[in-house]
């Protein structure tokens, strides 16, 4: 697994498909957020909202897919907690409306909703080799004072 | 990722009793399918998952996921 590159107050890691390496991933984002006082709570909320969409890259990917990392990308600005997924797997439509199991027992089918229900905003960019899961919620948490936010967001749309 | 612990506790007489949640700080979408796996196989046995003192963070993720529905849920 490469280590974090921490410019500005953007995060960004790449790590090899197993499932062990998208827990590994998934807590080194959760310690940059706390690193950044984002609270506890929020950060509690990320972690299962990205563990979700770290294993989904995982569990979905072929062999030959497995070869590519997936990249986990994280940016604050003075409002925002936006985290992107780059998953090399065939990806798929993501559906208009996410809902549960209408069968309250089935075993699977609930991630993408646990994804949806505690994130503002989902955007879903299934490309041809790659597909990009984004996730944006306004934070609770106020910004420090040193931080850079033009900068972030200049970062975040280059 | 939760099978083997499932595949250790499902046999366990005192899982009759609940399974004690006192100390589990989040749960994934797969483990609540782990659970609900176990829940059926208890079922087929008479009895029913009973989840005891769950955190308050794994308590919302049930309801949000309307698994308070499946689950008892037992806070002492």
């Amino acid at each position: 697994m490469s280590l974090p590159q921490q410019q500005f107050d953007v995060f960004r890691l790449d790590f090899p498909v197993t499932l062990e390496d998208a827990r590994d991933a998934v807590r080194s984002a959760m310690q940059w957020l706390l690193d950044r006082q984002i609270r506890e709570d929020e950060c509690q909320q990320w972690e299962l909202v990205l563990a979700e969409a770290a294993n989904n890259a995982v569990l979905y990917a072929t062999p030959e897919q497995a070869r590519h990392t997936v990249r986990i990308e994280a940016a604050l600005t003075a409002d925002v907690i936006e985290i992107r997924i780059t998953d090399h797997t065939s990806g798929f439509a993501w559906p208009d409306n996410v809902e549960l199991p209408e069968d309250d027992e089935r075993e699977h089918g609930r991630g993408l909703f646990i994804i949806s229900s505690l994130t503002d905003h989902v955007s879903y960019l299934h490309g041809q080799g790659h597909n990009v899961l984004c996730l944006k919620t306004r934070r609770k948490s106020p910004p420090q004072a040193s931080e850079d936010t033009e900068a972030t967001l200049e970062l975040m749309t280059a | 990722m939760y099978r083997l612990l499932i595949q250790a506790i499902e046999d366990l007489p005192a899982l009759r009793n609940g399974i004690d949640f006192s100390k589990t700080r989040d749960i994934d979408s797969s483990g609540l399918g782990e659970l609900l796996t176990l829940n059926k196989n208890l079922r087929s046995r008479g009895a029913s998952l009973k989840l005891i003192n769950p955190s308050s963070a794994v308590c919302q993720l049930i309801e949000l996921t309307r698994l308070h529905r499946v689950f008892e849920i037992i806070h002492n």
